[in-house]
Formats: C-alpha cells, structure tokens, sequence
C-alpha cells in the first residue's frame, strides 16, 4: 500500500538494529544444539544425590529423592564447589544446616530424620543464632547439655 | 546485510487486498521466519521444562476433571462471577481429555504451540521483502519477546494461557485483513471472533483489529463479513450486558493492582476507591498505555519511581524501560514523517500498522481498566513490536545529511536493538526461575491433604492431583539458587 519512503538504506543503522538480534537467535541456536546433549547453558542440571540437594537449597529434589527412596539418616559423598572446596561426606541434615536452610530441615525432620545427642551438640553449636536454630532445639534430644567450648564439627 | 535495496514496487494494488504476497519465500523472508523459529523453539524448550503450576492451574484441572462433558464445561461457565469465559473453560477440557494423562505435555506442548504460532502470525503480518525488512523485523522479533507484556504470556498458564490466545486471535485477525480475501477468510474472521469472545474479555479486540484494518484499507475481510462480525459483537454485547446481565469486573474483582508507587491489596482498593471507583479506573487505563509504550508503570506500579523513592534504583527496571523509551522516540518520529507525507498525499508500505496499534492500544487499555496486568495488555504489546517494525524500516532508510546526526541515530538504534535483545534472552531466565518454584510449590503439596487448600477431594482428585505432581517432580529443572545474581538482578521480576 504505497510506497517506501527512499531508495536508500543507511547500512550502518541497518546492521545495528539487526545484529543483536542475529547474535541472539545464534546464541539460542547454540544452546538449543547443546540441550540435545543435555546440556543446555541456561537450564543446566546436576543430579545431586540427598545431602547434596540439602546443600544447595533444592526442596523438590530433597522431597523427589526421599519419595524414590533416599535415607534422610544416611552419610552422602557432597563433591568439592557445593558446600565446601573439598570433598565431604554429610548426612542430609547437617548440609541443611550448614546451608542455613530451615525449609529443608523442617522438611528432612518431618520426613524421618533424626539426630542422636553428640550430633545435635555438633550442628546446634555450629547454627549458633542462625534461622534453622530454632528448629534444632525443637528436636533437641532428652537431657543432652549444650557445651560449645572448643567442640568442633565432623567438617571443620 | 547483502543488497540491503529496497526497491518495491511503485504503487501497490490496493483494490481488494492491500498485500500480494509472491507464491513462494524470498531470502528475507526465510532469514526472517528461520529467527522466529529458532526463537520460538528455545522459548518452546523452556516452557516444556516448566511445571504446570498449582496456583491457577490446578482448581481448573479438578473442574474440568470432574465437569462430565463438553456442554456441562461450557454452561457451567456462561456465566461464572464477573465473567463470561465459557470456551476457556472448554478448551481446557478438550486438552485435559486429549491428554491422556500426560498433563505436562499437552498443556505445556500447548503453550509452545502457541508461541511458535503468535511468532509465525507476527512475521507474517510484518509482510517482509526486503532485507531492509528482515533486519527491521530482527529487531521488532526482539521487541515483540523482550517486552513486559510478552513475558506475561509466557510467565504463567491457568493452565492454558488465555492471554496469549488472544494475542494470536488478534495476530490472525490481522493477518486475516492483509490476505486476498475470499468467503473462507470471511468465515475465519467471524469465527475468530466468536472463540476470542467467549475465551476472554479482551476477546473483542479481535473486532477492534478487523475495524482498524478497513479503516486503513485493508480488504482482505469483506465489507460483508464486517457487518456481520459487528453484528456478532452486537449480539455479546447483549447477552452480556442484557440477557446475562453479568456487566463486567469492577474493583470487586479481588485482584492486586499498583497506585502510583505501590500495589494495593483488594481490601485497600475497596477502601480507597469504593466510593468512587472512577478515578481507578482511569488511572489504570492510563498506565496501561504507558506501560506498553514505555515499559513502566509496570502492573500500575512506577517502578523507577519507587526505585528512586527508596533509593534503590534496579537495573531491571532500566533494562526495560530505556529500550522501550528510545524505541518509542523512533515510532513517534516515525509517525510525524509519516504523517506529513500522508499530507502531501504519499503513503508508504505498513504506515496503517500504526494506524491499527493506534486503535489497539487504545481499545487494550479501555479493556484494562479493572485492574493493571501485562498480560491484558499484551495484544497492544504485540502491535507495538509491529508498529516498531514499520518505525526501524523508516530509520533505516533515511540518511541523516549531517555525519553526526547519523552517528547519533545508529546508537539509539543499536542501543535500543541491543537492550531488547537483551530483555528477550532474559525471559529465559524469567521461565527458569518460575520452574524452579513451581516444582517446589508441587513438592509442598500433599494430594492426600488437599482438601485443607480448598480442592475437591475424593479419590479421582487426588489421584490427578498426585499425578500431576510426579509430573513435575520428575522434571530436571535448574537450581536457581545457583544462578549469578546479577541474572536476577537485570532479568528477574
């Protein structure tokens, strides 16, 4: 209907308002040609075993690995770059509260997890005032003292 | 961009329709569709890796779960409350029994569906020939994906995002008044209308679309058709507002909405504005507007106000609102060439896309006027990104005569074109960090104790309810908890 306003193109506008959008179907390209191998840049996913998704605050994945069978009471291999830079071995609750995360602490203790008295000592001392404290002392077992002083953890 | 000319025909019939299209693709138009498609399928990829939500979604399920047919689905909801949503409702219904109990893929298979399909009727609609159009294309691709209102669309699905339904109503709607014409394209256009209608309030845009597109000459739906489309909105209107007398949303409607520089519940609303509820009304239909043309207020909200107020300017905020502030400095440029031109008694190919956003801007924030959401006002979105086309295309071929002027018109355009760009890869982001909580919304719910949230719960519903949970559960999402921040911080909400 009509006609175009010249017969000249100004290239450099042209390029400028066409490359980045080239350079992001280019890049969805690319990330989409890697999701074939399943490794798609922006979705990427780790399977983490119990301790581990405790650790890095996945409350689907905790409540996923428990419904298929996970032991909320079992000592995990957690690799190195998740909680600590080397490697560790962590029941699902003390990664929860090293993480600070009392939705999954909450979670793991109404879904079976249990402490005996030298572990809760461990983790309470280690929470200090922190936001999963509270939750610890309601699990507190009968007549176990708290005694910080110089208590380290299995992890320090 | 090889032989950037644009050398159209002098003069273009424009008897019956204003558009002949050639019987087979050019170069741009490949180049311009081939984007689209990869677009379309990276947003189809994440949205397939999305949790069919729990808010919104699963109510409806259990409804049409338990509705016994079609029919049943379609009177239980002519009316329901404040609204007359009947073929929604059904829709839902025929995906939830086609699903064969595989819930996440059709509903979410559905949603891709669709945004593939908004992608290919926006591209059309755009009628590309020239590479000067597919480079200005690129860029309103970009705009049309990077906006609020898109996002809206994508962002949530109830479990069939109906919004985006309507964008691509209206998209074909358009599309319907640029083809040749013919008894076949009258019928589509009637029927277009009725199932947009019926699906969602803001279903009569599809009219607005159809009006718009004779008044600015396109004749692909006959005179014939119009008159009868305009006596079927008509005959809504009456059974609407006669023979149903169920009116429309007003501020009753229970939903949040932004005043000035914060969001306001229900009952806050009801207090302020009970009394007189039209000054509300009007202050959402006037951010409406602003929000599609300069991407804030942001659901009534003034963002960068609010950000200024407590002294926390974000930079999503800004990554918003300073394409969409340069990208409409180039329409309303655009407009005024235009219109002097039109003056002098010249009219260049698509100015009556302006024209028609115009309209539809106008008509979308009318229809927002109970409560702000980018998702009303996304068919206006989608006509913005198409008025940007014809806007980009105008930038492109005038060459300033002063060097600097030039200069100074590049950056604007390559700082606009890179900031959508930019936005349009965030909504990624955006549909990561939805699934991530939705899978964990599904993992708080326990489908033996769902009657405590209000949902039927017999036997069938909660063996749908814990159906659709592993479904999500089993879904390999992304921790989002492990993103950089400053994704959140320049593409979060």
């Amino acid at each position: 209907m009509g006609r175009r306003l010249v017969g000249r193109v100004n290239r450099p506008a042209a390029f400028a308002v066409a490359i980045p959008g080239c350079l992001l179907a280019a890049a969805s390209l690319v990330a989409l040609m890697l999701a074939a191998f399943g490794d798609y840049p922006m979705w990427r996913h780790e399977d983490v075993n119990l301790a581990e998704a405790a650790g890095v605050r996945e409350e689907a994945e905790v409540t996923r690995l428990i419904e298929r069978g996970q032991d909320p009471n079992a000592s995990y291999p957690v690799r190195p770059g998740l909680l600590f830079e080397r490697p560790a071995n962590l029941t699902p609750l003390e990664a929860a509260v090293i993480n600070d995360d009392p939705a999954i602490v909450a979670l793991l203790f109404a879904n079976g997890a249990t402490v005996d008295g030298q572990t809760w000592v461990a983790l309470r001392c280690f929470a200090g005032n922190s936001r999963v404290s509270p939750l610890l002392d309601a699990h507190r077992p009968a007549a176990i003292p708290l005694e910080c002083a110089g208590r380290k953890t299995a992890w320090d | 961009m090889p032989s950037a000319t644009s050398t159209h025909p002098a003069s273009i019939p424009t008897t019956r329709s204003a558009v002949i299209r050639p019987a087979y693709l050019t170069g741009p138009q490949i180049a311009a569709y081939l984007i689209a498609a990869i677009v379309a399928v990276s947003f189809a990829h994440d949205l397939m890796r999305k949790p069919i939500q729990v808010s919104d979604s699963l109510q409806e399920l259990l409804d049409v779960q338990q509705s016994p047919s079609l029919a049943a689905t379609f009177v239980a909801h002519s009316p329901r409350g404040p609204f007359l949503r009947p073929i929604r409702q059904v829709q839902i219904k025929m995906l939830f029994d086609a699903a064969g109990g595989r819930y996440q893929l059709a509903f979410r298979g559905f949603h891709a569906m669709l945004v593939a399909l908004a992608l290919f009727l926006f591209v059309r609609a755009l009628q590309v020939r020239t590479w000067t159009d597919c480079a200005a294309a690129v860029f309103a691709i970009t705009v049309f994906t990077g906006m609020n209102t898109f996002r809206g669309t994508v962002r949530e699905a109830f479990p069939i995002n109906h919004f985006l339904e309507i964008v691509v109503f209206c998209l074909l709607a358009l599309n319907l008044a640029q083809s040749r014409g013919g008894w076949v394209t009258d019928t589509a256009a009637a029927v277009v209308f009725v199932v947009a209608s019926l699906t969602l309030e803001s279903g009569p845009l599809v009219w607005v679309v159809l009006v718009a597109g004779w008044l600015v000459g396109l004749r692909g739906v006959s005179r014939r058709a119009l008159v009868i489309v305009t006596l079927l909105l008509g005959a809504y209107l009456w059974t609407r507002f006669v023979y149903l007398s169920i009116g429309t949303p007003g501020i009753d409607v229970g939903r949040d909405s932004g005043f000035g520089a914060s969001m306001l519940t229900p009952e806050q609303i009801a207090v302020r504005f009970g009394d007189n509820p039209l000054p509300f009304y009007l202050y959402n239909v006037a951010t409406s507007v602003l929000s599609v043309l300069f991407s804030d207020p942001d659901r009534g909200v003034f963002q960068m106000a609010r950000g200024w107020l407590a002294g926390d300017a974000q930079a999503r905020v800004y990554s918003a609102t300073v394409p969409s502030i340069l990208t409409t400095a180039v329409i309303a440029w655009a407009v005024a060439v235009a219109f002097r031109r039109y003056r002098s008694g010249q009219r260049m190919a698509g100015d009556y896309l302006f024209v028609v956003f115009g309209c539809v801007l106008g008509a979308n924030a009318v229809l927002a006027y109970a409560y702000a959401k980018p998702e009303i006002i996304s068919v206006a979105g989608a006509f913005y990104a198409l008025a940007a086309f014809v806007a980009v295309r105008y930038a492109i071929e005038y060459r300033p005569v002063r060097p600097a002027l030039n200069r100074v018109l590049c950056l604007v355009l390559a700082v606009a074109s890179a900031l959508w760009a930019f936005r349009s890869a965030g909504v990624h982001h955006m549909l990561q960090t939805q699934a991530f909580r939705e899978r964990v919304e599904w993992a708080r719910l326990d489908p033996e104790r769902i009657a405590e949230r209000g949902y039927p719960s017999d036997a069938p519903a909660r063996a749908l309810t814990a159906q659709l949970r592993r479904e999500a559960l089993d879904l390999r999402i992304a921790n989002t908890n492990e993103v950089p921040a400053w994704a959140d911080d320049w593409w979060g909400e």
